[in-house]
């Protein structure tokens, strides 16, 4: 949306000096945006305010300035009336404020600022809705990116594709499956990739990301984003930013490393996963992380020296206890190309080990009106549904797109909508082009 | 014609093996080709050769690597990085006591880093320098900001490895963690596994608890209260807890009671409760 910024001579740092003696001229009401909010937007903020770390009853906002300011975050249920605010006198540039004590559920505006002015905010722009009870059910959408990160024309298609698909329809939460910004994902990279090209979702819909190989930067990535570490969401506390989990109404979704993290069993993050899955009692288990166990597009997973071979960790280390605890779903990146699976299971070697007979579980497209939906009843090693989508940003050729596990396979750009409503899981593909590519839908009791 | 179209298989295949590997190395081919590019254009330039060195590294060719790492350092002796580089290189190969020496050399004039501080440590440990990898986990935990469960863990794993009756040692490190990154489950688990190692039941059994107040399910706590208590010779609440266990998986939907992860549960706690029925012992006065 502000794609347009990077095409004109930035007269921010010059706008903001005046803005700066302006601010300190006329203070702004102690209440309430001031009139000219949109202008100091433009003037103060480098990055866009955007949500983090979402629970029934707190957010955390973060946003960036040019210079070294204070920090105050203003809230409430009417725009025009943010009776609320939080603040830190530190000066930073950095700014991050948590608010709780909040109703699930519930719409609230907020603005973000320092002690004399407004930034942004107290607008129907600025706006969260608190996360749902845990084990609640209700209509929930969630966007899913992966290897977004390149800043172009395509990842603008691909982002105005889902604008278009979802309007009118909320965007509870989004996921980003790694790669977020490339080439290693450093600060600028970010500002261009990230919070330049998504700034309407970043600050409306509470972001969750995943670590991919070009967030090379391991102090860049974790130092602009706040995960959910101690269990607030509704995991158990893995006390990493690296793995962790969340509720969202019935869904508890696993973020895993897959880049850094050590995989052996016994290690702190399968340690955490079994104990963590062991606790839910949600309806749905959504795990997600960047190297994908099962691909054949310009990543091979049946390759152990590919990709240091963490293809090979997360399907032989990881996948054994994501299904003894009936995982449903797996969202992976890396590969930059569209590709799913049949409902399987039980599959942890190279592709010609997989055997249908003993390891595919539904052999069909997934889908209502063609050969049914997936149907999750009551026994066990029901299956898990996987998808490689890396084509969020770009799509690279070079893939055969033949594994056996996958009903799909294609180099397509585009990005993954989920639909969950109480116990049916919706999926679709949906390309830059706005068409919906693939779709399938799992059902569970 | 048969040998042009052998030569021209051989091509096919070259090329295709070739394509295969670029993309098994997952782009490591071409940084190599575009460093290469590079120093074509620049050939004396030290931080090139010192790059491509790295990555011939990570692509195992050793003698290439030796020798850009042998170039960059002969272009520019002060070259940052360099016993970084040959640190990782030696260790690549195996030679862990060269890996080691040139990983101090790097630390002396950048005793900060927190890569090079975790390769030290963990060749510290590989060399069964347990005492050595403990100094180095606790400069690696006062850098980070803030340091991993994993820190922590391979900390107290290496005091553990010093000898016996450092449980209460490493239990303070382990503590450390919880108390700077919450109740961690890696880092709890770890605790729990410590207390029982010296006997110290109750704490055990607080920790499990305070952690178990975080779930929305208590059936693997339930299971883990049981074992602990079991060791401490209290059969009857064992017992109880186990039953406790049981009772909850019973009470789960079908579909997660019939998971294979709680199947496996409930067959070792039945299995559990046979053998406390059928091997009656005294109950502990503790």
């Amino acid at each position: 949306m502000n794609a347009h910024l990077n095409r004109h001579v930035d007269l921010r740092p010059l706008l903001l000096l005046f803005g700066s003696l302006f601010a300190l001229a006329v203070p702004a009401p102690a209440q309430g945006p001031p009139q000219w909010d949109r202008t100091t937007d433009a003037l103060w903020l480098k990055r866009t305010p955007y949500l983090q770390d979402g629970t029934p009853t707190s957010v955390v906002v973060r946003w960036d300035t040019f210079v070294k300011t204070n920090s105050v975050l203003r809230w409430g249920t009417d725009p025009s009336q943010l009776a609320h605010q939080v603040s830190s006198p530190l000066r930073v540039k950095a700014h991050e404020l948590e608010i709780v004590g909040l109703s699930p559920d519930t719409r609230y505006y907020y603005s973000v600022g320092n002690q004399l002015t407004t930034f942004a905010g107290g607008d129907h722009n600025h706006t969260f809705l608190t996360f749902p009870l845990a084990g609640s059910v209700k209509p929930t959408r969630i966007w899913v990116l992966g290897d977004c990160g390149t800043a172009d024309g395509n990842a603008e298609a691909v982002r105005d594709a889902y604008y278009n698909y979802t309007a009118g329809v909320h965007t509870d939460l989004w996921l980003m499956l790694g790669d977020n910004a490339y080439l290693k994902g450093r600060p600028a990279e970010y500002q261009k990739a990230v919070f330049e090209m998504y700034p309407t979702m970043l600050r409306k819909s509470v972001l969750f990301s995943t670590r991919g190989n070009h967030e090379t930067q391991e102090s860049v990535y974790y130092g602009q984003f706040t995960f959910p570490t101690m269990g607030e969401g509704g995991g158990l506390p893995s006390g990493s930013e690296a793995y962790y989990s969340f509720d969202y109404a019935n869904v508890h979704f696993v973020c895993l490393d897959s880049l850094a993290t050590d995989t052996d069993p016994g290690s702190p993050m399968l340690t955490w996963l079994a104990a963590d899955l062991g606790a839910t009692n949600q309806d749905w288990i959504v795990a997600y992380w960047h190297h994908p166990p099962y691909t054949k597009g310009n990543h091979d997973s049946d390759d152990i020296l590919d990709s240091n071979g963490r293809m090979f960790a997360m399907r032989e280390d990881v996948l054994p206890t994501l299904e003894s605890y009936g995982v449903d779903l797996v969202l992976c990146g890396h590969s930059h190309s569209y590709e799913r699976s049949f409902l399987i299971d039980g599959h942890y070697g190279v592709s010609s080990t997989f055997d249908p007979a003993t390891m595919l579980i539904d052999g069909g497209d997934g889908r209502e009106f063609g050969s049914g939906v997936y149907s999750k009843t009551t026994g066990p090693n029901e299956g898990a549904v996987f998808t490689v989508a890396g084509c969020s940003g770009k799509v690279t050729s070079g893939g055969t797109y033949n594994h056996p596990v996958m009903y799909y396979g294609n180099n397509e750009l585009g990005s993954l909508v989920l639909d969950v409503s109480a116990l049916r899981l919706d999926v679709s593909f949906l390309r830059s082009d706005g068409v919906v590519a693939d779709w399938f839908t799992i059902t569970t009791q | 014609m048969i040998l042009t179209h052998l030569r021209l298989a051989t091509l096919v295949g070259l090329t295709g093996l070739a394509s295969a590997t670029a993309r098994a190395h997952d782009g490591l081919h071409e940084k190599i080709v575009k460093a290469t590019q590079q120093i074509t254009a620049e050939p004396r330039r030290a931080d090139l050769h010192l790059l491509r060195s790295d990555l011939y590294r990570r692509h195992q060719d050793w003698e290439l690597a030796f020798a850009d790492l042998k170039r960059a350092t002969v272009l520019d002796p002060n070259i940052a990085g360099a016993e970084f580089t040959r640190g990782q290189l030696l260790r690549d190969m195996g030679w862990l006591t060269s890996a080691a020496e040139f990983m101090d050399l790097h630390l002396e004039g950048h005793p900060e880093d927190l890569i090079a501080l975790r390769v030290r440590a963990e060749l510290a440990t590989q060399r069964l320098r347990p005492e050595g990898a403990v100094g180095f986990y606790d400069r690696l935990i006062r850098g980070s900001s803030p340091a991993t469960p994993d820190d922590y863990i391979a900390r107290a794993r290496a005091q553990l490895a010093m000898g016996a009756g450092r449980e209460k040692i490493a239990l303070g490190g382990v503590e450390q963690g919880i108390e700077k990154l919450g109740d961690a489950v890696s880092l709890v688990f770890f605790a729990v596994d410590l207390d029982r190692q010296v006997g110290e039941w109750d704490r055990a059994l607080g920790r499990i608890d305070r952690l178990a107040s975080y779930a929305s399910r208590k059936e693997s706590f339930q299971a883990l209260r049981g074992d602990v208590l079991l060791q401490a010779g209290r059969r009857a609440a064992a017992q109880a807890a186990y039953r406790s266990c049981l009772e909850s998986i019973r009470a789960l939907r079908a579909r997660r009671r019939q998971a294979p992860a709680m199947q496996e549960l409930e067959a070792r706690m039945r299995l559990a409760l046979d053998d406390l029925l059928t091997k009656r012992r005294p109950e502990s006065k503790r």
